[in-house]
């Protein structure tokens, strides 16, 4: 038995193995696969070839270059991902093949882009090996040199320098030598200094540019000797190369750990007449350091030029070091005889340092200094994030008396204040005399998690006399959050009020699963207030949780207003067809609020079951329309009948098109009905239908299908050409291109347009087609009857005729620009982007007696697209002039 | 070959040939609908093609700034620009010839990514405050080199980002940073897919166009309808796709979110599809996950709802433009307190740039932001290349696990340009 079970395994595996070994694909296979009609099976074998590179490099190269772009295409992903993987952990044994295969393609006659696209894999896979094709390339192969010098560029390791280096004084090319130079300064490194210094002695000046370029890569100090040399001597094009030269050089030695003579190279650019040169030297200052940095940036900070006195600022901000944050800080109480430092920048700059080391001399401001000093001593603070109890107290003490921004920037100094004793701190100031005071106190305390002293100090407030320090404890408590709170909490709810509004809305926050069982159990004990009660079910209601259905059916059927109306509500939001039963045992209640609330959750449960369960729900807007409800309600009930297009609802939605506030509605229900009376041949009743439609609404969609419906059946109300709308186009297009479709006219358009004509733009042969509007409000819409496509542009063109020379108002709407020509010449013109709406632009115009050409051009940036062209006399009536037609 | 430049040296060699009509008298006037002369922020555009284009308007009709100058390598747009602005504004195409304009204070920086460094760089060194279109870089060493130019110099930079300018924005990442979700475990970037193309014959550029400096420090190779333009950005030689198209703008407030600007993910990984037909040569569709020191993931993905979506215990925040949605509901909503993290910042993402220029404080998305917000798109473009989970430093900007990855780092230019 054993032996069996034991021999069929072994069965399974070999043929699973055999299963296993018909579908692995062979690197040929994956070849092959690349010339596959379906694009995911390419580009899979693309990437599955990556780890096959040096079987497969001589085939992929074959595919390379010919006439068949796709193939080419799908070699050079694959011999990239080759490349990829070469480059990578995975492929280190692999790597010097694919790079010998690689260079075999560019040593090859294949087309040179081939070769170039080769030298560009190199670059990311090959290594020293590749360096003596490189060179040679560099050196002898003029086609192919900027892209083995792009390649030196990316190769690591010390090699692909030392070939650049060596063909720098060899290629014999001032421009090469200049490309070779930048090349080493993007790789520069100490032992290039030589280099830089031979090349400043050349005789082109555009070589010693690049040298001085590359001596500000090189951490070498004493290249600044050279560059001011040049910036003495140099011509102006060296001089300019010679000034950013030294102030790269400057952070080029910081970043080389050389911050003393970047220093004094940044010191020397920050006393520089140009101001330009000196903000580059005290931006540098800010990064270097040290005490020099800093005197010379105090007395910057008087700098008129307002880069300069930017970039002090700045620099001051970076400034390493607590001595930096001292010697602001003591300006900060500065009252000698000189001239007194600018302490609103040192307070904002004491900020944005970050540095704790501030606070006292900040706190000094708040006790000593002017009023107008406090707002921004009090930012600071916050930035700062720092400070003991006394800082605490000196805040709690200055902010009351000030504007509300002070208690804003005074709340958020306290709240980001560490320690149990600034918390304590605040706390005690809970009990000041001054309610402003212990406001204050209490709402910084929410910022404060973790402290059981607050806690017992927010809720005595809940008792305070004064509303407002009532109204910060019960905040606070609502953003702590803490599981003990929740309890306490629930008799604010009651009276109503603002408190009892913060109370509910604080509750709202507890959505851990205890919370939320302890105002559950609030909500049932029968000792609770109705008004509490509601406020508990309306501070559960935001959570959606279906666990809570017992409970707001419960509350639903409540004999307290409150209660019930928080209880349907709450239930309305979970939007489950089982508690249908709890809204229609309130739909018909003598009180209004209950009724409205459950008629208002009975329709959202229609709305959110109507696809599945269509009976039920008509049945409850049926209900709902029967009842003395709000005009809202009516209006959801109104389309929810249309949406399910019930004929038999029309004896009940007919008598709302006549009503002032529901006609909208009401037509939105009945047009589905007259076109469901249309399908089944009762053409009569659709067509009075879609009539009353038409009069009752102003919507353009239910217009629009009110008005194909008719004449379908064979009534044209031409509600567009009534309004004056020109509805007879011609269009022609798409011209793709939004900037070029704006900017050329593809045809004549300052003649009248041959409609025969055909425009042949690119590789498309476009012709003039008729497209009739049928939109109500004359919307011509380019999605239809162009394309549906973006970032291009079409035109649409009519004639007009009217009966005698007469000044007139166009007024266009479009989606998006529009230009147009009026008898060939220009009559407006809007470029941008906007949705379409009704009239968007009015222009004067005159009409001839005859007829009138009207050309557009629409231009679409993406999505919709669309025009409207309306004529009025020049008071806005409509003119119906006749329009040509096919 | 051209002759080698660099902008230091062009700007003084071609100096005397220089005849940009410097417009001081106008300035001084101080009348109509603009702010007198010394108040006024003088600027020149480099690039004003789709979006430099709709920021040229919105800075026309700015009554605090002064446009005296626009650049493009397109003569079509350039001298489209220079008639928009009209009055004595120049017209360039090269970006040097402008940026050696002494009176001019900002510039506004719209050209194909791989421009973006390069511009913002010599801009910082010629002395003007630089507005930049995202994304910030092509690579990751530019976006550090770009901070550096900025802050060496002591300029003032604006990263194109404008959603942190949205209040939507700044309401979801205000309740996310003061805790409202408890700690975020993961956000969700959905961004969509990048487009795929057909094929194009490669052809003479267009009269007007100057294509060698379209290219610039990119690889040379012939021009082709398909590349130029707006469709720059599906090809990985001048952009990152969708990628660092939206994801600059989605991964940014992600980063916002979860309090990372100026630092970055330690693991990535994922898959995405690259084209395998046409021209564009960016990934269209992508999974990326971004793994924080913390343990903290962000997904970036082609699929799935558009926006960012940060999830904690507590709830979640989904954002995206002119859509904010929370569970609880109530939470979108809220009014956080003065202890909370509040970063609401009024006045528009152009404005408040213009306003920095003056107080010469930081914007809401300088440099460093948009450096490191781009930074987590490359590396997330650069794991998707490689096809494997890469480790990141990223105090020190290298990868650790794979020494290939670091190649990635950066990009050579092509001479004579450097940086």
């Amino acid at each position: 038995m054993v032996t069996r079970t034991v021999c069929r395994i072994i069965t399974a595996l070999v043929l699973l193995g055999t299963a296993w070994a018909a579908n692995a694909q062979t690197p040929q296979d994956l070849l092959q696969q690349l010339r596959d009609d379906n694009a995911d099976r390419r580009l899979e074998a693309a990437q599955a070839l990556a780890p096959h590179g040096p079987e497969v490099m001589g085939a992929l190269a074959e595919m390379l270059g010919g006439e068949d772009r796709r193939l080419d295409l799908c070699a050079r992903l694959a011999i990239q991902r080759i490349a990829y993987h070469a480059a990578g952990p995975d492929g280190a044994e692999q790597r010097e093949a694919v790079a010998k295969a690689l260079g075999e393609i560019a040593t090859s006659n294949k087309p040179l882009q081939t070769r170039v696209f080769a030298v560009q894999q190199l670059a990311l896979c090959g290594g020293d090996e590749s360096l003596p094709l490189l060179w040679d390339m560099l050196m002898f192969q003029p086609e192919m040199h900027e892209a083995a010098r792009s390649a030196l560029i990316r190769m690591p390791g010390r090699g692909p320098v030392e070939t650049l280096e060596r063909a720098v004084f060899e290629v014999g090319d001032p421009e090469k030598e200049v490309g070779l130079l930048n090349a080493l300064a993007a790789r520069a490194s100490m032992d290039m200094y030589a280099i830089g210094v031979k090349g400043l002695e050349d005789n082109d000046e555009r070589v010693r540019i690049a040298a001085l370029n590359l001596l500000a890569h090189v951490p070498e100090a004493a290249g600044a000797e050279l560059m001011r040399s040049a910036l003495q001597k140099g011509s102006p094009a060296e001089k300019a190369a010679a000034r950013a030269a030294l102030i790269d050089l400057g952070h080029t030695l910081l970043a080389n750990d050389q911050p003393s003579a970047a220093q004094s190279l940044f010191l020397e650019l920050s006393h520089s007449a140009d101001a330009g040169k000196r903000a580059a030297g005290i931006a540098g200052l800010g990064r270097t350091g040290g005490p020099g940095a800093l005197a010379r940036l105090m007395p910057a900070t008087f700098e008129t030029d307002p880069v300069v006195h930017g970039a002090v600022v700045e620099a001051l901000i970076a400034l390493p070091g607590q001595k930096v944050t001292e010697a602001l800080a003591q300006a900060l109480s500065y009252t000698g005889p000189d001239q007194p430092p600018p302490v609103g920048l040192f307070i904002r700059v004491l900020g944005e340092r970050r540095d704790p080391a501030a606070v006292p001399a900040l706190v000094g401001v708040l006790e000593g200094g002017s009023a107008d000093l406090h707002l921004e001593a009090l930012r600071a603070l916050g930035k700062i994030g720092a400070g003991d109890a006394d800082t605490a107290r000196v805040i709690l003490a200055t902010a009351p008396g000030g504007s509300d921004d002070l208690l804003d920037a005074a709340e958020g100094a306290l709240a980001r204040m560490p320690s149990e004793e600034v918390t304590q701190a605040i706390a005690a100031s809970a009990g000041d005399a001054d309610p402003k005071v212990r406001a204050l106190a209490l709402r910084s305390l929410g910022y404060r998690p973790g402290a059981a002293l607050l806690i017992d100090v927010l809720l005595r407030a809940r008792g305070d006399a004064d509303e407002g320090v009532r109204l910060a404890a019960v905040r606070s408590l609502g953003r702590l959050r803490d599981a003990d709170t929740v309890l306490a909490l629930v008799p604010l709810l009651d009276p109503p009020g603002p408190v009892a509004d913060a109370a509910q809305q604080a509750l709202s926050r507890f959505t851990d699963p205890s919370a939320t069982a302890d105002l559950v159990a609030a909500a049932k004990d029968p000792d609770s207030s109705p008004t509490a009660r509601a406020g508990i079910l309306r501070a559960l209601t935001p959570r959606e949780d279906k666990t809570l259905i017992d409970l707001f059916s419960t509350a639903a059927a409540d004999s307290d207003t409150a209660v019930a109306v928080a209880g349907l509500e709450g239930l309305s939001r979970l939007q489950d067809a089982a508690t249908a039963p709890a809204f229609v045992a309130r739909i018909h209640d003598e009180n209004p609020d209950v009724r409205r609330a459950a008629v208002r959750g009975y329709l959202a449960i229609a709305e959110a079951t109507e696809k599945e369960q269509g009976a039920s729900a008509l049945a409850i807007y049926q209900e709902a329309l029967a009842m003395d409800i709000d005009a809202a309600e009516k209006q959801t009930a109104l389309r929810g009948i249309g949406r399910l297009a019930d004929v038999d609802s029309l004896p009940i939605v007919e008598p709302y098109l006549a009503d002032a506030r529901l006609k909208g509605a009401a037509a939105e229900a009945a047009l589905p009905i007259a076109l469901k009376l249309r399908a089944a041949g009762d053409n009569d009743r659709a067509i009075a239908l879609c009539r009353k439609v038409v009069e009752a609404t102003r919507d353009r969609r239910v217009l629009r299908d009110a008005a194909r419906c008719l004449r379908e059946m064979g009534i044209d109300l031409r509600l567009a050409a009534e309004r004056g709308c020109i509805t007879n186009w011609w269009v022609l297009g798409p011209f793709p291109n939004r900037e070029r479709a704006t900017k050329n006219d593809f045809v004549p358009v300052g003649e009248r347009i041959d409609l025969t004509k055909t425009v042949r733009d690119g590789d498309q042969t476009l012709a003039w087609k008729y497209a009739p509007v049928d939109d109500p409000m004359g919307l011509l819409d380019f999605e239809r009857t162009v394309a549906r496509m973006d970032n291009c542009g079409a035109y649409a063109y009519a004639e007009v005729e009217s009966d005698r020379d007469q000044d007139v108002l166009l007024k266009f709407g479009s989606d998006d620009s529009v230009f147009c020509w009026l008898n060939g010449e220009r009559a407006h013109a809007w470029d941008g982007n906007r949705g379409w709406g009704e009239d968007q632009d009015t222009v004067k115009a005159h009409l001839k007696a005859g007829t009138n050409t009207v050309l557009c051009k629409v231009i679409n940036g993406g999505a919709q697209w669309s025009l409207s062209v309306r004529i009025t006399d020049p008071d806005g009536k409509p003119l119906v002039l006749k329009q040509r037609t096919p | 070959m051209t002759r080698p430049i660099t902008r230091r040296s062009f700007l003084h060699t071609t100096a005397a040939a220089l005849a940009a009509p410097y417009v001081v008298p106008a300035r001084a006037l101080g009348q109509g609908d603009k702010d007198p002369a010394n108040e006024r922020i003088t600027m020149g555009f480099i690039g004003v093609g789709g979006m430099g284009g709709g920021h040229l308007g919105g800075m026309v009709g700015n009554r605090g700034v002064e446009v005296l100058a626009v650049c493009d390598v397109d003569e079509e747009r350039r001298n489209s620009a220079k008639a928009r602005v009209g009055g004595q504004c120049a017209a360039y195409n090269d970006y040097r010839e402008l940026l050696d304009r002494d009176d001019i204070d900002s510039v506004v920086i719209s050209t194909p990514d791989h421009w973006h460094a390069l511009t913002t760089i010599n801009a910082c060194e010629a002395g003007k405050d630089v507005y930049c279109e995202k994304p910030l870089s092509l690579t990751i060493d530019e976006a550090l080199k770009m901070i550096d130019a900025v802050r060496r110099y002591g300029r003032v930079f604006q990263t194109g980002s404008q959603q942190r300018s949205g209040r939507e924005f700044q309401q979801a990442v205000s309740l996310v940073r003061s805790g409202r979700i408890g700690k975020v475990h993961t956000v969700h970037a959905g961004i969509g897919g990048g487009p795929t193309s057909g094929w194009e014959p490669d052809s003479e550029p267009p009269p007007g166009l100057d294509w060698n400096l379209w290219l610039g420090p990119a690889p040379w190779v012939p021009y082709n309808k398909l590349r130029c333009f707006y469709n720059f950005r599906w090809f990985l030689d001048y952009s990152g796709g969708i990628l660092t198209d939206w994801g600059h703008h989605h991964n940014d407030i992600a980063q916002w979110g979860l309090n990372r600007d100026g630092s970055g993910p330690v693991k990535i990984g994922g898959w995405g599809k690259f084209p395998t037909d046409g021209l564009y040569d960016t990934v269209n569709s992508f999974e990326i996950t971004c793994t924080y020191p913390d343990g903290t993931t962000l997904v970036t993905a082609s699929t799935g709802d558009h926006g960012i979506k940060f999830e904690g215990p507590d709830g979640w925040v989904h954002v995206d433009r002119g859509f904010l949605e929370t569970f609880p509901a109530e939470l979108k909503d809220e009014v956080l307190g003065p202890g909370d993290v509040r970063l609401y910042h009024d006045g528009g993402h152009q404005q408040d740039w213009l306003n920095c220029i003056k107080t010469r404080e930081r914007p809401i998305c300088d440099i460093e932001i948009g450096a490191s917000s781009v930074i987590v798109c490359h590396l997330e473009n650069i794991a998707i290349r490689l096809g494997r989970k890469l480790e990141w430093d990223p105090v020190n900007h290298r990868f650790v696990n794979h020494e290939g990855a670091n190649r990635w780092l950066s990009r050579p230019y092509r001479a004579p340009w450097h940086l």
